[in-house]
């Protein structure tokens, strides 16, 4: 019964573009209105039959002939690539529309597409975990996953990647994520504000434009994270925000790169126990674990 | 009635009062004033108390300055103001001032963070600076090296490059511009008039008929080489319009002076104009060609007159009934109705 369904739909596949590509009689194609998928271009069409499939469980990836699993496994890895390209987060239900027909076997070819970005493209998807608003609360998974570089330190070390034109960007980020770092990983608008305009980004000659933009764009790539402060006093006084890091930041940028970076920053003349003074200043007060490094120190 | 009064006063520390008068009820005058005198102090205590925590709400921005050390006085200035205290409402304020103080130390301490051993946010952004080529001169105009510090950055970064070319379109659908249809007017060619051209030889001089007309009364007067009466030449029996314009187009004569207006007797023509008419003189208004008078004569006292002529339908017909006027002397002017197709007047 199922083979013969697939394989009434793989014939179709063979000369068509993979995503749109199931059972072509009945193929209908749905605009995805999603206000998380800002900037993407890519829409993914939907099989209407996608959710009365009779598949089920491990049994579905089994029956999928060899060559439609193939096609799958590359869809999910192509559509993995996008995303990342417009720096969105990829969905569990994206991979699945993409699945189309072949949704239940979605954890199977998800592990399949995953070996394939890890082994060919140096690459691999990470679930983007949310904090809550405390921050300090133990990280969730949010079902959404980006890519993450996985190529070997020494590779990046050499500058193997050639950024191009992102390369301005990625160092503002940089910088705007080591203010938040070093002030225990809350920063309050004001003060990045004044970091921003002695680093002469307020002004409009700037080279990023308007920074208060640039600012809105990075917390809706999820590098960064925007909440309202609430004020200590009764006094009613104006209400300031404070930045914490994102999840993808969390990802991009583990906590000890950082502190290559702002060491790197400071170069061979860095004052004596910058190392320890960086990972001091990025810990709440109370949760200061002793770390290793700085005894060594 | 006087603790009512007092109570009345100080409504605030009521309570506290109320105590003391207990005890006040019938004690000597020289206790009551000592009471008084307690009961300032107490009052000026509150005060200050007060006006100690009302500054340090005011000044909440600046007691929190790192290098503002006011928060330090206050706390100094309460334990003075405390060895005058022995009343617990005093003493509440007192504990009001001090969670207010140490509130503000700690986020003051919150701001300042560590002090040895802290990261030092100032050098920081100093070596930011520096590393962007900020204290060079050429980069006053070109502003900081942003990119030198970004490849420093993208070393640290886990960032999944990716590209902008991929083997065909990830099924890309573009939105669908909600447009609407514009239904567009066919015409029918056969329906379709072309603008006439024009060309030089198209555009009729329109003539001045104004000038025209007059020169025809002047030629008429001149073949009459005898005076005539103004109604016989102006009016046509056929059109009162033409009657109008016949006395607009003389007017141009008589202004000129190649034409006079006299009135006369008719059936006396010998008399002289300045005479007295004699009774029952039919006088005429009688027009004329005459020489047109030189600058000279007007030197010598001619003056010019003006007339306005009234004239109206009835009077017209009138007149042509009076003057039994049968035919025009002006020949009736054809009007152009009907213009020269394709003619243009310019």
């Amino acid at each position: 019964m199922d083979d013969e369904s697939y394989g009434g739909s793989s014939s179709s596949q063979r000369n068509k573009r993979p995503a749109q590509s199931q059972s072509s009689g009945s193929q209908k194609r749905a605009m995805r209105e999603d206000d998380s998928d800002q900037g993407s271009d890519i829409h993914v069409p939907v099989s209407k039959q996608a959710a009365t499939s009779g598949v089920r469980g491990a049994a579905s990836a089994a029956a999928i002939p060899a060559e439609d699993m193939e096609r799958l496994i590359k869809d999910v890895v192509r559509l993995a690539i996008f995303t990342a390209h417009s720096e969105s987060a990829l969905k569990r239900e994206d991979i699945k529309e993409v699945l189309g027909n072949h949704g239940r076997a979605l954890d199977h070819v998800f592990n399949k597409a995953q070996e394939r970005l890890r082994d060919v493209f140096g690459m691999e998807l990470v679930e983007l975990t949310s904090k809550g608003r405390g921050g300090q609360s133990a990280e969730k998974g949010t079902k959404s996953y980006m890519l993450k570089n996985i190529l070997p330190t020494q590779l990046l070390q050499g500058s193997a990647i050639d950024w191009e034109s992102e390369v301005e960007d990625m160092g503002l980020l940089m910088v705007i994520l080591s203010f938040i770092m070093v002030r225990e990983g809350t920063l309050q608008e004001s003060v990045l504000i004044s970091n921003l305009r002695r680093l002469s980004l307020l002004e409009e000659s700037s080279s990023f434009g308007d920074i208060t933009r640039k600012l809105d764009v990075l917390i809706k790539k999820r590098y960064l994270e925007k909440f309202k402060l609430d004020h200590m006093d009764e006094s009613g006084e104006k209400v300031e925000y404070e930045y914490r890091w994102g999840a993808r930041a969390r990802v991009e940028i583990p906590e000890e790169n950082m502190v290559k970076f702002i060491q790197e920053v400071f170069g061979r003349d860095a004052p004596p126990g910058l190392e320890v003074a960086i990972k001091k200043a990025s810990r709440p007060a109370d949760s200061e674990a002793p770390t290793p490094t700085a005894s060594a120190e | 009635m006087r603790r009512q009064q007092r109570l009345s006063d100080d409504e605030h520390d009521a309570s506290m009062d109320q105590d003391e008068e207990m005890h006040n009820g019938d004690a000597s005058q020289d206790e009551d004033m000592a009471k008084e005198r307690i009961k300032d102090e107490k009052r000026k205590i509150r005060q200050q108390y007060r006006q100690l925590i009302t500054d340090t709400e005011e000044r909440r921005k600046e007691l929190m300055e790192p290098t503002n050390n006011d928060l330090l006085s206050n706390v100094d200035r309460a334990n003075n103001l405390y060895k005058n205290v022995f009343g617990t409402h005093e003493a509440t304020l007192d504990a009001k001032l001090l969670v207010m103080s140490a509130d503000l130390g700690m986020q003051k301490a919150k701001q300042l963070k560590m002090g040895q051993g802290g990261f030092d946010e100032t050098e920081y952004l100093t070596r930011l600076i520096n590393t962007m080529g900020g204290h060079e001169v050429e980069s006053e105009e070109r502003g900081l090296n942003w990119a030198k510090l970004g490849r420093m950055a993208a070393k640290w970064s886990r960032k999944a490059p990716t590209m902008d070319f991929m083997l065909g379109p990830m099924a890309v659908e573009h939105k669908t511009r909600n447009m609407k249809q514009r239904t567009r007017v066919v015409r029918d060619p056969k329906d379709m008039k072309k603008p006439q051209e024009l060309r030089e030889e198209d555009i009729a001089r329109q003539e001045n008929e104004t000038t025209k007309n007059v020169m025809q009364i002047s030629d008429i007067l001149e073949q009459m080489e005898e005076k005539v009466n103004l109604f016989h030449l102006v009016i046509n029996p056929e059109s009162f319009g033409q009657t109008v314009e016949n006395i607009f187009y003389l007017s141009f004569l008589v202004r000129d002076g190649k034409v006079s207006i006299t009135e006369e007797d008719v059936d006396n023509p010998d008399i002289e104009d300045g005479d007295e008419p004699r009774e029952g003189a039919n006088i005429q208004p009688m027009v004329e060609l005459c020489e047109t008078p030189t600058a000279e004569d007007y030197q010598g006292g001619l003056l010019k007159k003006q007339m306005i002529m009234n004239i109206d339908m009835a009077m017209w017909r009138e007149l042509i009934e009076v003057y039994d006027i049968r035919k025009t002397m002006i020949p009736t002017r054809v009007t152009k109705e009907k213009m020269e197709k394709g003619k243009w007047y310019g």
